[in-house]
């Protein structure tokens, strides 16, 4: 440890901290533009500068070590020169109009760090050469009159999504964003996770759909989990006027650390899919609208009037716990259903489930990925689920990572060598995924755990997307779309209809569909029982390495949804039940890969 | 025939920069005027390459005095674009905004610029003759106005957060609900306005009886009309088709504001960065019209609020039932437009789907061209894009407003110095009227030209031989 | 003693920042006690007073020869010059033209645009001003005080010019201080 003295006061730091991090544990502000605390200190801006006693120049503090006994000043008014002197320097070099930009008035650091200094004029007029805009990108936009050249997008893109597809051309003023070799964003290997305009300081990058829909401050904030994978990334969801605006990574969640992927951070705000705004029955060839006391009345004439056997129940990932229990509690325990089935084909978490009866705990939390030396992907494919997962390796590649990858499991020699070398390695991981975590390949997976026993990698398997784990550990496995039965009951909430699910309503002859939006399944259904969404329904998730995790509502519903819990709950009361499970200790009533945090 | 010119700069009490020349021959009488709109901004050249998603706050920095008009115009042509119409509640709200416009608009007018000239006089000592003097000539009367055009910026600030260049209209509807509490409060100082309006129009009126000479030589002569209607042909300020009346009164067309290159044409003299909007078939000069509160009170069949009503069947009898061709009835129209959208308030604000939160449409199937058209305080506005498929402007054409009445402007200018300037003596008071000729019509320059400009007043007058007479400054 | 005598106008702007010096309300009969109003464009008096005033506004920035002038005469007459907005202060949004030319402009408005007829030509008498790089003031003539904004509030305008009428020289800081 080490003492420094800021502004005369003494703090006590770790050897290595920055002049910065002493700053800031002794309360003093110094103000700076590319620095953040995820990324590594960059020292572009130089707004950082402070006075070091003894030092012949000013000294930027977030990339300086701090040394036993220095002496720093941080407001002198040398570096209260210096600091306007650079942010001078930053108007003139590009084209700053702070009047039309999306960023204005409260979300723009460099227009905050004008205000910080009492800066009402430009003392050096820029010179007015423009400079493009890149437009060609679905989903944000590339300012460039407006980039400061901090390089947090370029940092963002390597150092933690490990993309490395922005990075800059030319130098001095000439200086430029580009990606790729210079192409357009939108034509190059962008994979669209959008972090990089999350972590822009200024109106250089915009996020297109939620631009001028208010600022940061003027926006509700509420946290949530993804659920478009099993990560159980931390999401939070920004809405106005009960209408979601934007998604944004948590900077502290433990498990993304303020990162989310394109589909986590896209798919809610892209989704055109229309509501199912009222209950509906099937008169003829029609839907007609109903109220909810008519449909769960034929509902339960339905259920009443046809033997367990001929009944299939079906139920999305992306369902709560809360909705699992009620669903396994009403249908399984009480009807005595025997065909329940998960609208997912991802057998990973069912059979984890399998194999923790025989080797108990055997699987590693996913952060274990951050930190590794080698890595084989078995079975996965990151680039397209679980992406953020897929940070934490691809980000470690420049520092030597030795990555194996065989995301259709095509490459049996591929795991031999890995094998075979894992000495060579002290951190090696292994990441398994739904092409090879299957019940027919049980045989390979047990020898496989069996190795892993004496070896020292790390497993960690991907257990399909938001509560499908929760739903193996139910017993809930994924449906099979063959089955041909006379009722079909489907809690859809807001999953994305498949060829698979509407094989398995169409095998049924009366076609129960609970869903929030209009599909193919609604199409053919025989009654509708509208459906809330996950901005709508508060409920519980477990991630793919066992963490409970609450998913907090963030938009009122619309007027006639119900809640799978709401709706189950007043189906039972049909039958004379009420529904008592305790879903807590249903999921410690199995063993499990990994050891549960509930 | 050798002339002598006398320049008049600036244009004071109007928006924008303006000079007007007049020459003069050897008898001392006005051969000809001129209007010269003399600066230049070029906002459809430098908005190309932005998004269009960003024209609702670029163009509003068009003009300071009717930034709403420009934020919906161009949010309108932009829903059009992006094949986003809003839902219902939106337009209800982007309606009730544009309300707010006009009535500040037009109340600032008539009580601050134009009011002057007709509440003080047109000869009225020059340093006085402006809102201060009215301050000190009847502080009870323009307390009532300062507080009319207050209620109108307070109706903008309310919905978009600052009564100048708000925030409030994207394309597909707007970013914010409105409260229970701000609709309450717009309505309890409604009745205030209303009134106000009435005493200005009382006002007018009784200048009026005691002006009418005036009124029927200053400026008086025929145009065709220009403005948007509803369906069955009543004022409209938001929505609606455009329809054009000769000077007969007698419709020559209705059409759908995006067809107006079919219809609209527009001319380039030398001497002016205005250009001048014409009704194609007819050729420039013959096809010019009018536009704004006198052009739109002489297309319109009746207005759809009951004290605007009876105002405007009034108005009408004016010229019995034809429409009013006299320049100085402009105020009056003004004053009758504002009690319209005092009176519209009300409806909006007591719509049920006003506080409603469904107010965007997120939902875009881009069209690459898109057409947005509304009645600023002015006269009409198109807002006209064409996007490439990342939503970038490549071409923009605005026909801004005012610039619809450059023929009429400069058809008064000349009318008047014809009418009221004569030599050897041209005094101050006669070339402020020539002035009023132009700022009867409430011209916003800034926007017309997408500039803006000004220059002092300076009158030199010289004999044939171009030798200084006299100099007359203010 | 004698009130302090304030003279405005506007350059390359839109008006905004009159305006919203009227969105000071009443407070406006607060401040004709306090000042007397000379030139401005919305009273008739056409320059600023020869023998000078005590405190000078301009609106908008530089966009042609006409401005130019106005400006220098502006600060000349001026004891204190204050540069009321972010087009007087920064150039603006009108200085997005520089990105074009003004050439290019004035092509696109007077040739080019789709609703011209035959008679299209860029307007050239001597009558009209020359367009040059659109620029803040302060790169012609030297500024005392900047009060940024688009527009500025009207509680900023008014505790600046209170200052001013009391002979203090205003802080723009804080709530005084809003770029956009």
């Amino acid at each position: 440890m080490i003492n420094v003295n800021i502004n005369g006061q003494i703090v006590e730091v770790e050897n290595g901290a920055t002049i910065l991090d002493a700053a800031k544990k002794a309360g003093a502000n110094i103000p700076s533009l590319c620095h953040h605390p995820k990324l590594h200190p960059y020292g572009a801006c130089r707004l950082c500068l402070v006075e070091v006693q003894g030092a012949r120049t000013l000294v930027p503090s977030c990339t300086a070590p701090a040394s036993d006994n220095m002496v720093v000043l941080t407001d002198t008014p040398r570096v209260k020169q210096a600091r306007k002197f650079v942010l001078s320097m930053l108007f003139s070099e590009r084209n700053h109009f702070c009047m039309y930009c999306q960023a204005t008035d409260g979300d723009c650091e460099l227009q905050n760090a004008a205000y910080a200094e009492d800066m009402t004029n430009w003392p050096f007029t820029p010179l007015y050469l423009p400079f493009a805009i890149d437009a060609s990108h679905p989903d944000f936009i590339l300012e460039n009159n407006r980039c400061i050249l901090c390089r947090r997008c370029v940092r963002v893109c390597g150092e933690l999504v490990g993309n490395f597809t922005l990075g800059f051309e030319e130098r001095g003023s000439a200086s430029l964003l580009v990606a790729d070799n210079s192409i357009p964003l939108g034509e190059s290997t962008c994979i669209s996770c959008g972090n990089c305009v999350q972590f822009c300081p200024t109106g250089a990058l915009i996020d297109r759909r939620s631009a001028y829909q208010g600022r940061q401050t003027d926006l509700t904030h509420t946290e949530s989990i993804c659920l478009d994978c099993a990560l159980g990334c931390v999401r939070v969801v920004l809405t106005r006027d009960n209408r979601l605006v934007r998604l944004e990574g948590l900077l502290d969640a433990e498990v993304n650390q303020g990162l989310l992927c394109g589909l986590g951070r896209y798919s809610p705000v892209k989704d055109q899919r229309k509501r199912v705004t009222t209950t509906m029955i099937r008169r003829g060839s029609q839907l007609v609208p109903a109220n909810w006391e008519e449909a769960l009345d034929v509902v339960a004439t339905q259920l009443k009037t046809i033997g367990s056997d001929e009944i299939s129940a079906y139920i999305s990932p992306r369902q709560s716990i809360e909705a699992l229990n009620a669903f396994v509690e009403f249908f399984r325990d009480h009807l005595q259903v025997r065909q329940l089935g998960l609208l997912n084909k991802d057998e990973t978490a069912s059979v984890s489930v399998r194999l923790a009866e025989e080797f108990g705990v055997f699987e590693s939390d996913v952060t274990v990925l951050s930190d590794c030396d080698a890595a084989l992907v078995l079975g996965a494919d990151l680039t397209d689920k679980h992406q953020v997962a897929g940070f934490m390796l691809k980000r470690q590649l420049p520092g030597g990572l030795k990555l194996f990858s065989d995301p259709d499991a095509t490459k049996p020699e591929m795991l031999e060598e890995f094998k075979n070398r894992v000495n060579e390695w002290q951190t090696p991981v292994m990441v398994l995924g739904e092409n090879f975590v299957k019940r027919s390949n049980l045989a390979t997976l047990r020898e496989l755990i069996d190795w892993v026993d004496g070896a020292h990698v790390r497993l960690v398997l991907l257990k399909g997307e938001a509560n499908a784990y929760a739903a193996a550990i139910n017993g809930i496995l994924p449906s099979d779309p063959s089955i041909s039965t006379k009722l079909a009951y489907m809690v859809v909430g807001d999953h994305y209809a498949n060829s698979n699910n509407i094989a398995s309503l169409q095998q049924s002859d009366f076609k129960i569909v609970q869903a929030a939006y209009q599909s193919e399944l609604t199409d053919i259904a025989d009654v509708v029982l509208p459906a809330m969404n996950w901005l709508e329904e508060e409920g519980h998730y477990l991630s793919t390495d066992g963490k409970l995790n609450l998913n907090h509502q963030a938009l009122q519903p619309i007027e006639l949804a119900k809640s799978t819990v709401e709706s189950v709950t007043r189906l039972a009361t049909k039958f004379g039940l009420t529904l008592t499970r305790n879903w807590m200790s249903a999921l410690t009533d199995q063993p499990t890969s990994i050891t549960l945090s509930l | 025939m050798t002339t002598t010119k006398i320049t008049i700069e600036p244009v004071t009490r109007i928006e924008g920069h303006a000079k007007i020349t007049v020459h003069m021959n050897e008898d001392g009488q006005v051969d000809h005027a001129y209007f010269h709109v003399n600066e230049f901004r070029g906002f459809e050249k430098f908005c190309e390459g932005r998004l269009v998603t960003e024209m609702q706050q670029i163009t509003p920095r068009i003009c300071g005095i009717c930034p709403v008009s420009h934020h919906l115009a161009a949010s309108k042509a932009a829903d059009a674009a992006l094949g986003c119409p809003p839902p219902r509640p939106a337009n209800l709200l982007r309606e009730l905004m544009h309300m707010g416009q006009i009535i500040q608009s037009h109340a600032m007018h008539f009580f601050e610029l134009a009011g002057p000239d007709l509440i003080l006089g047109f000869d009225h000592d020059p340093a006085t003759r402006n809102v201060v003097g009215l301050i000190n000539a009847d502080p009870e009367l323009t307390l009532k106005a300062i507080r009319l055009r207050k209620y109108g910026q307070a109706i903008i600030s309310e919905l978009g957060e600052r009564s100048i260049h708000p925030m409030f209209s994207i394309p597909g509807g707007v970013i914010r609900a409105f409260t229970a509490s701000g609709r309450e409060k717009l309505l309890m100082a409604l009745d205030e306005q209303i009134v106000t309006i009435q005493v200005g129009i009382k006002v007018f009126k009784e200048w009026m009886n005691r002006n009418m000479e005036d009124i029927n030589k200053f400026a008086v002569f025929p145009t065709g009309y220009l403005g948007l209607v509803t369906p069955h042909n009543s004022l409209e300020l938001y929505d609606g088709q455009i329809r054009l009346v000769g000077s007969n009164g007698v419709e020559l067309v209705k059409f759908a504001p995006k067809d107006y290159l079919d219809h609209i044409a527009e001319h380039v003299e030398n001497w002016s960065y205005l250009k001048f909007p014409y009704y194609k078939p007819l050729g420039f000069p013959d096809g010019a019209y009018r536009v704004g509160p006198l052009g739109r009170l002489n297309l319109v069949d009746q207005i759809d609020t009951p004290l605007a009503n009876e105002e405007f069947k009034l108005f009408k009898q004016l010229n019995h039932g034809l429409p009013v061709e006299n320049t100085l009835h402009y105020h009056y129209a003004r004053l009758i437009e504002t009690l319209f959208a005092a009176e519209r308030v009300r409806v909006l604000l007591n719509d049920p789907d006003i506080l409603s939160t469904d107010i965007l449409n997120t939902r875009q199937n881009p069209q690459e061209h898109g057409v947005g058209c509304i009645e600023a305080p002015r006269g009409t506005l198109i807002h006209d894009y064409h996007i490439n498929e990342n939503l970038q402007l490549t071409s923009v054409n605005l026909i801004v407003s005012t610039g619809h009445n450059n023929y009429a402007m400069c058809k008064a200018v000349d009318s008047v110095a014809k009418t009221y300037v004569h030599g050897p003596n041209v005094e101050e008071g006669m070339l402020n009227r020539v002035e009023h000729a132009i700022r009867a019509h409430d011209p916003c320059l800034s926007c017309s030209t997408h500039a803006v400009g000004q220059m002092p007043l300076e009158i030199d007058i010289l004999d044939p031989e171009g030798k200084l007479l006299k100099v007359l400054r203010r | 003693m004698a009130k302090p005598k304030v003279a405005s106008d506007w350059l390359a702007g839109c008006a905004g920042c009159h305006m919203s010096f009227l969105d000071m309300d009443e407070r406006i009969i607060e401040l004709t006690k306090l000042v007397e109003l000379r030139s401005t464009p919305i009273t008739d008096l056409k320059e600023p007073d020869e023998a000078g005033v005590d405190v000078g506004i301009l609106e908008g920035g530089i966009s042609n020869t006409y401005n130019e002038q106005v400006a220098i005469r502006m600060r000349k007459r001026s004891r204190i010059l204050v540069a009321l907005g972010d087009c007087a202060v920064f150039g603006g949004v009108p200085a997005m033209r520089n990105f074009y030319g003004a050439e290019a402009a004035l092509k696109r408005a007077y040739v080019e645009a789709e609703s011209n007829d035959d008679s299209a030509k860029i307007p050239s008498d001597p009558e009209l001003s020359k367009p040059v790089t659109v620029k803040p003031i302060s790169d012609l003539v030297k500024v005392d005080v900047f009060l940024p904004g688009c527009a500025p509030s009207a509680d900023a305008i008014f505790a600046v010019l209170a200052d001013l009428a009391n002979g203090k020289i205003p802080e723009v800081k804080d709530d005084l201080n809003d770029w956009h």
